[in-house]
């Protein structure tokens, strides 16, 4: 639906960008500033999640150790060191890229179930590293990171400072998406994910381009996880808890697999979601939960897919003669 | 020395029950089950409730925690297997993800996040020479080994046992024969479900019950299933004790936090040189 044609859309995008340039000024409530950020940030690791799992076929649960080994890395950096936060910005995202190569190299040689399972070894074990290392990574308590400082002013008190940080980066990611989509990498994977035997005939390499897409996709959520840790003051292992995978998965699956904006729907979605049904406090993981085998039953090519299709139904049945069109 | 192999033996025998249930469900479904855990729990929690809520006597706990085990397993399969199977292998994973968050979520506002002990059936040590063990320890073997001899039994004696092992062996061929593939999914996860119970309840008085008890063995009977090879229920069985074995002599001669690491460490190196396991069949279907 928005994937149709760029040139058409185009309009559309720069209004929105410049819409989403003005948030700031329209929203002056500190909370629901934090939770615009937290969508962002959660929106980051999702959309580059997709980019490897609904283009690329690499079903992995790896983007969360990527994110994880960004916050760890310039929460370490920052601590043992005493480098800046700006600083654990590249580190993290340098620190997520050697671990895409490590974790990717042999992970990517694999599919199906040994990828996930591999995949989620490795994050286990990235898990338990931090718990063995706690001299350096301060173990089950955590470690505290400092807030990003441009001059004296610290970003604490300016949560639209944080957002101007956190957009770009979101908007990185979807033009990144979009450029690798558009590109031979994403035809070569796209051709991968609907057939590797095929793909292989035609001469692609499918492991060179899953592993080019997959550490990029890790260097970009490594930023995010450095930013998160700077953002919240503190990292800890519970980057590392089950919950989050569900909810990073119910993302992409809720917004659309696949899909350029879904995922970030996905994130808006789930972070409000957790908020709306904040008084129910320990039924909202239920609550996701079962959200997520919802959606995966009645709507599972994602919200947004569901409402174009709705729309695309109650347009044709105005106009049946365009019925066919308005089925992509 | 003798401890240490002890120890390994019983922590190898409550393995080898969490992880034939995957095993299985490999088999027949080609995917598994992340809300294997939970339902590893499940059964920690069903023996917990029927014991100390209820006071039922143990053999009866025991029985009443089979049934609704069973019960779960086909919930399992009905809500995140069936509408999938087949068509999205992907959503299978999603799906029992989400389920187990659920799961893990309901234990938490059911029964507190507070551990819990669950009593063994039988109380009390006993000297075998030098070595000294816990009478649940013995019962332990006991039932693994029982179990064990059932499972056998089913699979190879009973109708729908010959039903599970046509189906692992080729789908196709086993519809064209005439046999309800449907029902032989539902059975196959109600008896992983039973097998992982029966881990929680030996699992129980030894570590304690909370929400979460059965993800980490979930992760090893994950570790096991791959190093024995999807689908091979001798190489599981095998496996169960070389990873039990690894992590008791790793936590005593290195250190404790060594022992997660390297059963990791051996599962990234099988993973990547052998991945059809020890005894698998090499097939690379997945």
């Amino acid at each position: 639906m928005l994937t149709k044609s760029s040139n058409k859309m185009r309009p559309v995008y720069i209004v929105l960008v410049i819409l989403l340039l003005l948030v700031p000024l329209i929203i002056r409530d500190d909370y629901l500033m934090h939770l615009i950020i937290m969508t962002c940030v959660w929106g980051i690791v999702a959309t580059n999640w997709n980019l490897t799992l609904g283009y690329g076929g690499m079903f992995h649960i790896a983007q969360l150790t990527f994110f994880a080994v960004g916050g760890y890395a310039s929460g370490i950096g920052a601590v043992t060191f005493g480098a800046s936060p700006w600083l654990g910005l590249l580190i993290g995202g340098a620190a997520a890229m050697a671990a895409s190569l490590v974790i990717g190299l042999p992970s990517l040689r694999v599919k199906g179930i040994y990828l996930i399972l591999l995949t989620y070894a490795f994050h286990n074990g990235v898990s338990e590293l931090v718990n063995h290392f706690r001299d350096y990574t301060g173990g089950s308590m955590g470690l505290l990171v400092p807030a990003f400082e441009a001059g004296s002013v610290s970003f604490v008190t300016h949560p639209s400072y944080y957002y101007y940080m956190v957009l770009p980066l979101l908007l990185f990611s979807i033009i990144s998406t979009r450029l690798i989509e558009k590109s031979f990498i994403g035809k070569a994977l796209m051709a991968t994910r609907d057939s590797e035997v095929l793909a292989s005939v035609s001469g692609i390499n499918p492991y060179k381009y899953k592993l080019v897409t997959f550490i990029t996709a890790a260097f970009i959520s490594g930023i995010a996880g450095a930013f998160y840790a700077s953002y919240l003051g503190v990292i800890g292992p519970e980057i590392f808890s089950f919950s989050l995978i569900v909810n990073g998965l119910g993302m992409i699956v809720i917004g659309g697999m696949g899909t350029l904006f879904g995922p970030i729907a996905g994130s808006f979605i789930i972070t409000f979601f957790m908020e709306v049904f904040s008084s129910l406090e320990d039924f909202r993981p239920i609550l996701v939960g079962a959200v997520i085998i919802l959606a995966l039953l009645y709507a599972p090519n994602g919200v947004v897919n569901y409402l174009g299709e709705m729309l695309a139904k109650i347009k044709s049945r105005k106009l049946p003669g365009q019925a066919r069109e308005s089925g992509e | 020395m003798e401890s240490l192999l002890f120890r390994g033996i019983i922590l190898g025998s409550i393995y080898t029950l969490a992880s034939i249930g995957l095993s299985l469900q490999w088999g027949v479904l080609r995917n598994l089950n992340f809300s294997h855990g939970a339902a590893i729990t499940f059964g920690a929690y069903i023996m917990w409730s029927a014991f100390n809520l209820a006071h039922f006597p143990y053999p009866l706990a025991f029985v009443l925690m089979i049934i609704f085990a069973f019960i779960l397993g086909i919930a399992i399969e009905w809500l995140t297997v069936r509408p999938f199977f087949g068509k999205n292998d992907t959503n299978i994973f999603i799906g029992t993800v989400a389920l187990s968050s659920i799961l893990g979520q309901v234990y938490f506002l059911i029964f507190g996040g507070r551990q819990k002990f669950l009593e063994p059936m039988f109380d009390g040590v006993i000297k075998l020479g030098s070595l000294r063990a816990t009478i649940h320890e013995i019962f332990t073997l006991v039932i693994t080994f029982i179990t064990l001899i059932i499972i056998w039994l089913v699979l190879n004696k009973t109708r729908i046992g010959l039903s599970i092992r046509a189906v692992s062996q080729d789908q196709v061929g086993a519809v064209l024969n005439g046999i309800n593939t449907r029902k032989v999914y539902s059975t196959t996860l109600g008896v992983a479900t039973i097998l992982a119970g029966i881990a929680g309840v030996l699992l129980g008085p030894i570590y304690y019950v909370s929400p979460h008890m059965g993800e980490a063995p979930m992760v090893k009977a994950f570790i096991i299933v791959i190093l024995g090879g999807l689908g091979s229920l001798p190489g599981t069985i095998l496996a169960a004790f070389i990873v039990a074995f690894v992590e008791v002599f790793v936590g005593i001669s290195i250190g404790v936090t060594w022992a997660p690491l390297s059963l990791f460490i051996i599962m990234v190196i099988i993973l990547v040189f052998k991945p059809e396991g020890l005894l698998g069949v090499s097939s690379r279907k997945a």
